[in-house]
């Protein structure tokens, strides 16, 4: 065994339990998956490998012999090394000052030998056949190039044993092939390689072994040889049948949101939204399914009023409300559960009560009325705050804990409590549960659907594919700011083929079994 | 004639911004390296303020404008002590402690002047020293050129003003061309990036600090003992803040920089003109910090459009 790691612990300091008894193995010269849901545990238990986070308990034992690691640059002197999802470069600094830093070649008088950085940058990627230009900046290049970066820059500290996390999560498909064949490369060279992902098809493509996290804890370690896909889902998710919903069948009702050729700009000023057309019907969950930046966020802000239409319609319970103000749009009704529940869906420095009543605070009975509606009464707010608690289950002290030191699922309940208890004729949800545990994923999916049957009109978006088909009654998907598919039996729908809508393989469906 | 008068002025007056840009340039090229490390260092002004007083007292103590000049960069670098320590270990807000060294200084130094010369508004010693000025006569034969270094009574420019305009190319070469140079820059620019392959932030962000201590001193001591020998209260009447903006209008860049301080030196130095001129004298002293707004604008609005062009090209 090159690295051991036994009973492992580690409890944050907002009471998350991240890793509980974790141990974990890995061998010399093997692709090591390591795979859970988010929160599961993962990143932690590799933060700790690399010392970025202390434990609370536990032992790591390294080529034979007990360590302590309590800096990255323990690590790197061990051997240990990491490239993180979200990339540690400089962008104005070029591909060589980057992959040097920290350990610069010099010439006298404390100069930095910038041509000596650049000839170990070339020296380096010929070495391992991982391609970069070493004078180029950062900033100029590709997030393919930037990842190799990362892995050049890690080599180059001698590191033995590499940690990735999440590395193929930014790339796209060809550079996800180029990545697993640096990555045998590094293998043949004796590289030793711990792979983080929550994706299974990676796992059977690339690893020898693979284990499995659940719950801050290790579910189990297999041969993938040894192993299906089906296999590792079971003890990724722990149970057999992936998020299935029970919900009776939907009764759609009249029209309650109808978008009529929709257009709009992203933030890049470039056409992000090509005429969209949707309808959603009281009773009814749609949801939308797509990858990340097709446009999804940025209907979603201009039903919500968060961003201006340039061309199109959004009518709302048969109001015309398009660029509306958020407020007046809310007031009709909407609920809008915001995919980044810090930025958009609460305050982070504001009391769980306080943001309990963000939209309707100079309301009645948290205000006056006349001239007293902009006085608040604090009574009112808390016993409703304490209701809202109760009811939506928040784990809290209290309900003056700032919202900001609650955990992403708590603080996830107390957006879908403000949102649900105003029973919105549309309700519209993103990310609904986006790095939340399991138990509050099955309660949130349980309250949607009761907003269902109590005939609001709920608009799902989700990166989640297996939400968005557990979930919906009717399914369309965004592809490059336009709907390329559209399905209305959701029960006899597998990923794979909305996936291929999603990836834009196929194209112009509207019923199943029917092309256009 | 009336040509040559026109000549003679234009040449004086570059001898005189090169002159009153010194304090501003030390300032700035401070500004810049605190920049360059990600500190926002907007006590600049009060560091200089209390550098050319302690400066000039330990000058005139030690009848030596070096000694003066060591105590000006001492004294800068005590109070960028204090500030690095409660900005960067105690994690106060950078800005709210630079503005409060500003405030500390003004009273400071106030309160020296009458503890020490019994008078609030100045400190007039009786025995002055000042930084000497260096003519160089042989250049007085090249046309222009002699009017631009000697100046019109031929005194030449001050040692610190040659140190100033040195100070450029070490500092470019200090920033772009050593080790230490790329691990502050990497420091100011993405600090977890640093951390990442050992590079101590904090330390860092230290010594950048006490680096621009060392040139506010040198701007210090060039306001006590050389722009004039003596102490006024507040008597750098925004320098700090001039430079400041210098530093955001230069990129951040030594070069830029320069050419930014130079710009509002070039103002001052008309403001100083003009002032035998019959003016309302408001106005012309209004006129360099009116330069320093304008430009300010118009690099914002630039920048802003350039960023959006840009956001737009991706």
């Amino acid at each position: 065994m090159l690295l051991e790691m036994r009973g492992i612990t580690k409890t944050y300091d907002g009471g998350v339990q991240a890793n509980r008894d974790v141990s974990f193995s890995v061998r010399a010269g093997e692709i090591h998956a390591l795979v859970g849901e988010n929160g599961a545990g993962k990143s932690t238990l590799m933060k700790i490998l690399f010392g970025l986070e202390p434990m609370d308990a536990g032992e790591i034992i390294y080529k034979g012999q007990k360590v302590r690691i309590q800096s990255p640059e323990q690590a790197l002197e061990m051997g240990i090394g990491m490239v993180h999802q979200h990339f540690m470069l400089i962008p104005s600094l070029t591909v060589a000052e980057n992959i040097v830093l920290g350990h610069e070649p010099r010439l006298g008088g404390g100069r930095f030998d910038f041509a000596r950085a650049v000839r170990i940058t070339r020296e380096l990627s010929e070495q391992y056949g991982l391609s970069v230009n070493p004078q180029a900046r950062i900033e100029e290049i590709s997030v393919g190039a930037r990842q190799r970066v990362e892995i050049l820059k890690a080599l180059y500290r001698g590191a033995e044993l590499l940690i990735l996390d999440e590395p193929t999560a930014v790339l796209t498909p060809k550079e996800t092939n180029d990545l697993f064949v640096s990555l045998k490369q590094l293998i043949d060279r004796g590289h030793t390689i711990i792979f983080i992902t929550h994706k299974l098809q990676e796992v059977i493509a690339i690893s020898d072994r693979v284990t499995v996290m659940r719950q801050g804890r290790t579910v189990g370690t297999m041969n993938t040889a040894d192993t299906t896909k089906e296999a590792i889902s079971r003890l990724m998710v722990g149970r057999d049948v992936l998020l299935r919903v029970a919900k009776p069948p939907a009764k759609p009702g009249k029209p309650v949101l109808v978008t009529n050729d929709l257009r709009a700009k992203s933030d890049k000023g470039n056409e992000i939204l090509k005429g969209i057309s949707l309808t959603v019907h009281a009773g009814e969950i749609v949801g939308i399914a797509g990858v990340e930046g097709n446009g999804q966020s940025e209907f979603v802000e201009i039903l919500t009023g968060l961003r201006r239409a340039t061309g199109g319609q959004v009518k709302i319970g048969g109001q015309d409300v398009t660029n509306w103000p958020p407020k007046d749009i809310r007031r009709l009704g909407v609920g809008h559960v915001p995919e980044d529940r810090h930025v958009h869906g609460s305050a982070g420095l504001a009391s769980i009560a306080e943001n309990l009543i963000l939209d309707r605070y100079d309301q009645p009975p948290f205000a006056g009325q006349g001239l007293a509606r902009f006085i608040i009464r604090p009574k009112a707010i808390r016993s409703f705050a304490r209701e809202l608690i109760d009811r939506f289950d928040i784990r809290a002290e209290n309900e003056l804990v700032p919202a900001g030191a609650l955990s992403g699922g708590n603080l996830q309940k107390v957006i879908i409590a403000r949102e649900f208890v105003k029973q919105p004729q549309l309700l519209i949800a993103a990310q609904p549960t986006r790095g939340v545990d399991i138990g509050a994923i099955e309660f949130i999916h349980q309250e949607i659907v009761r907003q269902r049957d109590n005939g609001a009109a709920v608009l799902l978006i989700s990166a989640d594919l297996q939400e968005v088909l557990a979930l919906s009654d009717r399914l369309v998907v965004f592809y490059e700011g336009e709907i390329v598919a559209e399905f209305t039996d959701t029960a006899h729908l597998t990923e794979e083929e909305v996936g291929y809508y999603m990836l834009g393989a196929w194209r112009d469906r509207t019923q199943k079994g029917e092309s256009k | 004639m009336l040509a040559d008068i026109l000549a003679v002025f234009n040449l004086g007056l570059i001898f005189m911004a090169l002159r009153v840009t010194t304090p501003i340039l030390f300032a700035a090229l401070g500004g810049v390296i605190s920049e360059q490390a990600g500190v926002v260092n907007v006590a600049l002004e009060g560091l200089m303020l209390f550098s050319a007083l302690i400066g000039l007292f330990v000058g005139v103590t030690f009848q030596s404008p070096w000694l003066g000049l060591l105590g000006a960069i001492v004294a800068s670098l005590l109070l960028s002590l204090v500030f690095a320590f409660v900005t960067q270990t105690l994690k106060a807000d950078e800005v709210v402690v630079g503005i409060a060294i500003n405030v500390f200084a003004v009273g400071f130094t106030v309160f020296l002047m009458q503890e020490f010369g019994g008078d609030k508004g100045s400190y007039n010693p009786a025995h002055p020293v000042a930084l000497p000025n260096v003519p160089i006569p042989w250049l007085n034969g090249v046309p222009g050129l002699g009017m631009i270094v000697n100046g019109p009574n031929g005194q030449g420019l001050n040692v610190m003003t040659y140190l100033s305009l040195l100070s450029v190319p070490l500092l470019t070469f200090f920033l772009y061309r050593t080790v230490f140079g790329l691990r502050l820059r990497s420091v100011g620019e993405s600090p977890l990036a640093a951390a990442s392959v050992g590079i101590r932030v904090i330390r860092m962000k230290y010594y950048a600090i006490l680096l621009t201590g060392i040139f506010t001193g040198m701007a210090g001591a060039f306001m006590s003992m050389a722009y004039v020998n003596m102490f006024l209260r507040n008597m750098t009447a925004g320098r700090g803040f001039i430079a400041l903006a210098a530093v955001l209008l230069g990129a951040r860049k030594p070069w830029g920089t320069f050419l930014a301080a130079l710009l509002f030196g070039f103002a001052e130095a008309i403001s100083n003109m003009a002032q035998s001129l019959r003016l309302p004298s408001q106005l012309v002293t209004m006129f360099p910090y009116a330069v320093t707004i304008i430009t300010l604008t118009w690099f914002s609005v630039r920048d802003y459009r350039r960023r959006q062009r840009r956001e737009a090209a991706l």
